[in-house]
């Protein structure tokens, strides 16, 4: 049972991050705007870091997580990353800010998921993926230690 | 121990380094237009949208996209005009021909920064004789923010 939740969770969340960063791969100036959308002061040259490697971050993550390569170390980046992706949507979604949130637009499986890319909503969805991804660590701890 | 330190530090520095190179391939490249944005930032005036908007409305300015069609096509300013930074020299003759090289234009990209339009706005200068220039400060977030 154990067994088969890690694997679960290591699919959905490792799925949802190489999606987000193959995705993001084909605009590096929408993906730069995004990160500007935010209004977050930041050098340009932090900005454009950020929109060069994020991609390639959750690309690097969505990867190990699928493959189940250094769970430990990956899990530990992914819910940094999340931590980080909250913050950003919640200050967007506090100031009401117009942002696309740079996230997977799932509408793709169903049109109530649209609201998924709104502040609020990927504040919501990223706060989930944080929760699941720190269940995804502990649950890959115990079977390590077991 | 150093083991894990080297797995920790492998994501954010391979994520860099993989960004780094890909960006310098990529044909939108940052890197490219970073190179871009400081040839080519002087000598042009930066109009916020709220100066652009009446202006615009009343067809004494045209507005100009620089971005690509594909991102024109997804979403752009209202009674704007595609006109991607990279087009042809041709393109830009063409353009110049339709809409006269007097009438000024205010061009937008899609960043805050707006590098493509810098580097639009000196192509039309140069390879196609436009007399009159502006950048819009803030590109389409700008009126994006406005909406």
């Amino acid at each position: 049972m154990r067994t088969a939740a890690i694997v679960f969770l290591r699919l959905l969340i490792g799925g949802l991050f190489l999606w987000a960063g193959l995705s993001k791969l084909g605009s590096p100036l929408q993906t730069l705007a995004t990160v500007y959308s935010y209004q977050v002061v930041l050098p340009d040259l932090i900005a454009s870091l950020v929109a060069a490697s994020l991609p390639w971050m959750e690309i690097l993550l969505g990867t190990a997580l699928l493959a189940g390569i250094w769970l430990p170390v990956a899990t530990g980046w992914t819910a940094t990353v999340l931590v980080f992706f909250s913050m950003m949507t919640a200050q967007a979604w506090w100031r009401e800010l117009p942002i696309d949130c740079g996230c997977v637009d799932l509408s793709v499986l169903h049109p109530a998921l649209a609201a998924l890319t709104t502040p609020g909503g990927a504040t919501l969805r990223n706060l989930v993926l944080l929760v699941l991804t720190v269940l995804l660590a502990v649950l890959a701890r115990k079977r390590a230690v077991v | 121990m150093s083991k894990l330190v080297a797995k920790i530090l492998f994501f954010p520095l391979a994520a860099l380094a993989l960004g780094a190179a890909y960006q310098a391939v990529h044909p939108e490249g940052l890197w490219t237009l970073r190179t871009g944005q400081k040839a080519y930032d002087d000598g042009f005036e930066r109009v916020t949208w709220t100066e652009v908007q009446p202006k615009v409305s009343s067809g004494d300015w045209l507005l100009v996209d620089a971005r690509d069609e594909d991102q024109f096509a997804a979403e752009h300013i209202p009674g704007a005009v595609s006109l991607p930074a990279a087009s042809y020299e041709e393109m830009l003759l063409f353009f110049a021909e339709e809409h006269g090289r007097e009438k000024p234009v205010v061009i937008y990209c899609g960043t805050e920064d707006c590098e493509m339009s810098a580097e639009l706005a000196i192509r039309l200068r140069d390879e196609a004789g436009l007399k009159e220039i502006r950048i819009l400060e803030g590109g389409i977030l700008a009126w994006r923010r406005a909406r």
